[in-house]
């Protein structure tokens, strides 16, 4: 009796065990498998957006490398906040709702590959109000819906809707559709991983390269709050680790030593003399200048030509607008037409260039509202290498004459076929030194305030300029792969069909299935 | 193996042609088909959305965790505690088989008809693409990646399923126990990680387990979006085993009664 008691016990004991330790082998392979160097992921979306681009997953590597940390934490605007009574309210909602979605998937994958390397934090706006608003602070962010890079003590904010994704808005203007279908903002493009990769290289770029804007010569400001203000632009460059500052040239005389690129954005007076030779000076000592113009219809004198300073450097502004035919679609073999329309320029970039080789295979050239022609000189002085391929126009452009009366922008078209031509409207001035092997690079932009009234879609070509400047040619790239929205639109017709075959056929089907199934058994 | 065969095809046999499998069905695929016209005129409502966010929404439904929380255990209630409540569990323990050669063919004949009650879902995917209701291709990766970790969670949950079975002669009780397991594996991950995020620096075991286990984030943020983690795979196909391993012992332990 003890005997048997003994055995059932032992028996039922090394169950026991044995249930145990297969618990302990179940949780440690778990455990295992888990492990960033033995998990492996496989990406089965659509358009593979899971998988990272090479230059990303090198970029990860290197963090790890160095042992750094990154920090990405999200605040998202929560949508119960956002207005959903209208349909296009409705919509909106759903366009952000995508991006957020896109955007967690994402950086799922960026704190899986990161193998630790990456943490990221999510903020809920509504339940966590007090820690989002100290975390906010602490990073300085500004913007309701954005995400923060951190690596260190230094961030990057990127909008959601903007820096990560392209939203297709409707235009007020369309003329309706036949049925009265209606337009809604839409999500375009997701280039989630592009945006986040490049800010995480920006943060790890090392040094501050110096900006200093000039002032002084009625030009645009980078304050914020101020019409047409360059502010974006200066932001974004503090935010890829640039020093801005401001620079009177009649103050100081001279440029101060530790500036690296000197910046004069839409300029309303010319250069003094004594001004364009501190810039040549710099520019033959290795300094690297930007120089974007402007174009007032009037007063016709606030638009400067810099004779004194492009001469010594080879190059002239055109003082008239630039224009280009309009393809008309009741004409697809003409030219195009002129009108109000030919102020827009659908720009050239130069495939070969490092600023714009990368937002040309991207296919991402910018589109400039109004711009001046720029033009080699005959006589070009020693050591000066004019390019003027950076920036260019269709073969269709023609330079618009002042009025003789009112001295306004005659825009009516070329007289004839003679006047049209590819016309430059940006272009790179090299220097060379006078000592040391730092050449200088004057960048010239004929295109008026395409940075700042259009910064979201020619930011990057703005940033990729200052960064090659800055000779940080590891920014001066887009990467990553792009999802390209695919919509699903349904109308009342539809609609009733699937809900007829969902509701009634399927579960129908089914249930003569059963019903022949319990026929079949009774009757065998 | 073959033995095991044997015993999954007349499990298989009972399980097709027992009217209440199907009456299962229907009711599953009459709600679903309820949720699924309220996502479609969402998108009617709304004026369309991102063909991708259907498929999830297609894959993932409120149906879908029924599926997986209600039907295993329903499958499996009847394997052992049915057995042993009419007292053949002692033929079948006696026949030329081994145990775990019976735990193998019950739990794959069940696995084999939760498959099968899932492939109408493809069916139902493959017509609304049709001209006459979608009009438009959808894409299909992401809801294969889906229905595999709805799957490999089936498999799990039947694996459970067979074991609590195992160990009573109540089948409400084991189908209870069964429900309850799966309603804890798909809620409770969520509702801890919260809590121990908190020490995660201190047990960070503890929070790749978490991880590990949060099936329904699996789910919904992994599978569903066409990622497909092998970590993740490796957590059913293991637990899986592992609870075959137990339901082979718990049918072992009777040998010591």
């Amino acid at each position: 009796m003890a005997m048997n008691f003994v055995k059932r016990f032992v028996g039922k004991a090394l169950i026991f065990v044995s249930g145990i330790l297969a618990l302990a082998v179940w949780l440690g392979l778990t455990v295992l498998a888990g492990r960033p160097g033995v998990r492996q992921m496989i990406d089965v979306s659509p358009q593979a957006r899971f998988t990272f681009s090479q230059e990303t997953e090198d970029l990860l590597t290197e963090v790890r490398a160095r042992g750094l940390k990154i920090e990405i934490d999200t605040f998202y605007v929560a949508l119960g906040s956002v207005p959903q009574l209208t349909v296009e309210q409705k919509q909106w909602a759903t366009v952000l709702q995508r991006i957020q979605s896109l955007t967690t998937d994402l950086l799922r994958v960026y704190e899986a590959r990161g193998r630790g390397a990456v943490h990221v934090e999510h903020f809920d706006e509504m339940r966590e109000v007090k820690r989002m608003r100290e975390r906010r602070e602490e990073l300085r962010a500004r913007q309701r819906n954005s995400i923060v890079v951190s690596i260190g003590d230094r961030h990057k904010e990127l909008i959601l809707d903007e820096d990560l994704a392209a939203i297709d808005f409707p235009n007020p203007n369309a003329p309706p559709t036949p049925g009265g279908q209606r337009w809604f903002a839409r999500l375009d493009t997701y280039k989630g991983e592009e945006a986040i990769s490049s800010a995480i290289r920006s943060l790890l770029v090392e040094g501050t390269p110096v900006v200093a804007f000039l002032k002084g010569y009625g030009e645009a400001t980078i304050l914020e709050g101020v019409a047409d203000s360059y502010s974006e632009l200066a932001g974004a460059l503090a935010d890829d680790g640039f020093e801005v500052r401001e620079l009177n040239l009649r103050k100081t005389q001279e440029i101060p030593s530790d500036v690296d690129i000197v910046a004069l954005f839409e300029p309303t007076r010319e250069l003094t003399d004594r001004d364009a030779e501190i810039l040549l000076a710099f520019l033959r000592h290795g300094g690297r200048v930007v120089l974007n113009v402007s174009y007032r219809d009037l007063p016709v004198d606030h638009n400067p030509t810099f004779r004194g300073f492009g001469s010594r450097l080879g190059f002239e502004i055109g003082s008239e607008l630039v224009l280009h035919l309009v393809k008309d679609p009741r004409m697809p073999d003409a030219p195009g037409r002129a009108g109000i329309e030919s102020q827009t320029l659908d720009t050239v970039l130069n495939p070969v260039h490092p600023i714009t080789r990368p937002l040309a295979r991207a296919g991402r050239a910018p589109q400039l509202k109004i711009a001046r022609e720029l033009r080699t000189l005959a006589e070009r002085p020693e050591g000066v290498h004019v390019d003027l391929s950076l920036l260019r126009t269709g073969p269709y452009a023609w330079l618009a004459p002042r009025r003789a009366s009112g001295g306004t922008t005659d825009l009516s078209g070329p007289r004839d076929a003679s006047q049209v031509a590819v016309r430059s409207v940006g272009g790179i001035i090299d220097v060379d030194p006078e000592t040391g092997d730092r050449q200088g690079h004057l960048v010239v932009l004929g295109g008026v305030a395409f940075i700042n009234a259009g910064f979201a879609s020619n930011g990057d070509l703005a940033l990729n300029i200052f960064n090659w400047l800055a000779a940080r040619q590891e920014l001066v790239t887009v990467r990553g792969t792009r999802y390209q929205s695919k919509r699903l639109e349904l109308n009342e017709v539809q609609t009733r069909r699937i809900g007829t075959l969902l509701g009634w056929y399927v579960p129908g089907a089914l249930l003569a299935l059963a019903l022949i199934v319990y026929w079949r058994r009774r009757s065998s | 193996m073959s033995r095991a065969w044997t015993t999954m095809l007349r499990e298989l046999n009972g399980y097709f042609f027992n009217p209440v499998g199907y009456l299962i069905a229907v009711l599953l695929y009459l709600y679903r088909g309820v949720e699924l016209s309220a996502v479609v005129e969402t998108v009617r409502d709304i004026g369309g959305r991102d063909v991708e966010e259907f498929a999830t929404a297609y894959v993932l439904q409120f149906s879908s965790l029924i599926m997986i929380v209600l039907v295993p255990p329903i499958l499996t209630m009847r394997c052992f505690a049915e057995e042993r409540r009419t007292g053949s569990i002692e033929v079948l323990l006696t026949a030329p088989v081994r145990n775990w050669e019976v735990v193998v063919g019950k739990w794959a004949a069940a696995f084999v008809f939760f498959c099968v009650l899932w492939i109408p879902t493809l069916g139902v995917l493959w017509l609304l693409t049709g001209d006459s209701y979608l009009a438009t291709s959808i894409p299909f990766s992401p809801v294969v990646a889906g229905y595999l970790g709805l799957v490999l969670v089936g498999a799990f949950a039947l694996s459970a399923g067979c074991f609590f079975s195992s160990l009573t002669d109540n089948v409400l009780l084991a189908s209870l126990s069964g429900i309850l397991f799966g309603w804890g594996l798909i809620s409770l991950p969520s509702f801890v990680t919260p809590y121990v995020d908190t020490y995660a620096e201190r047990w960070p075991l503890l929070e790749s387990l978490l991880a590990q286990m949060n099936v329904f984030a699996q789910l919904t943020q992994w599978f569903s979006r066409g990622l497909i983690d092998t970590g993740h795979c490796a957590f059913y196909v293991t637990g899986t085993a592992f609870f075959l391993f137990l339901t082979t012992r718990s049918l072992e332990a009777r040998r010591w009664r």
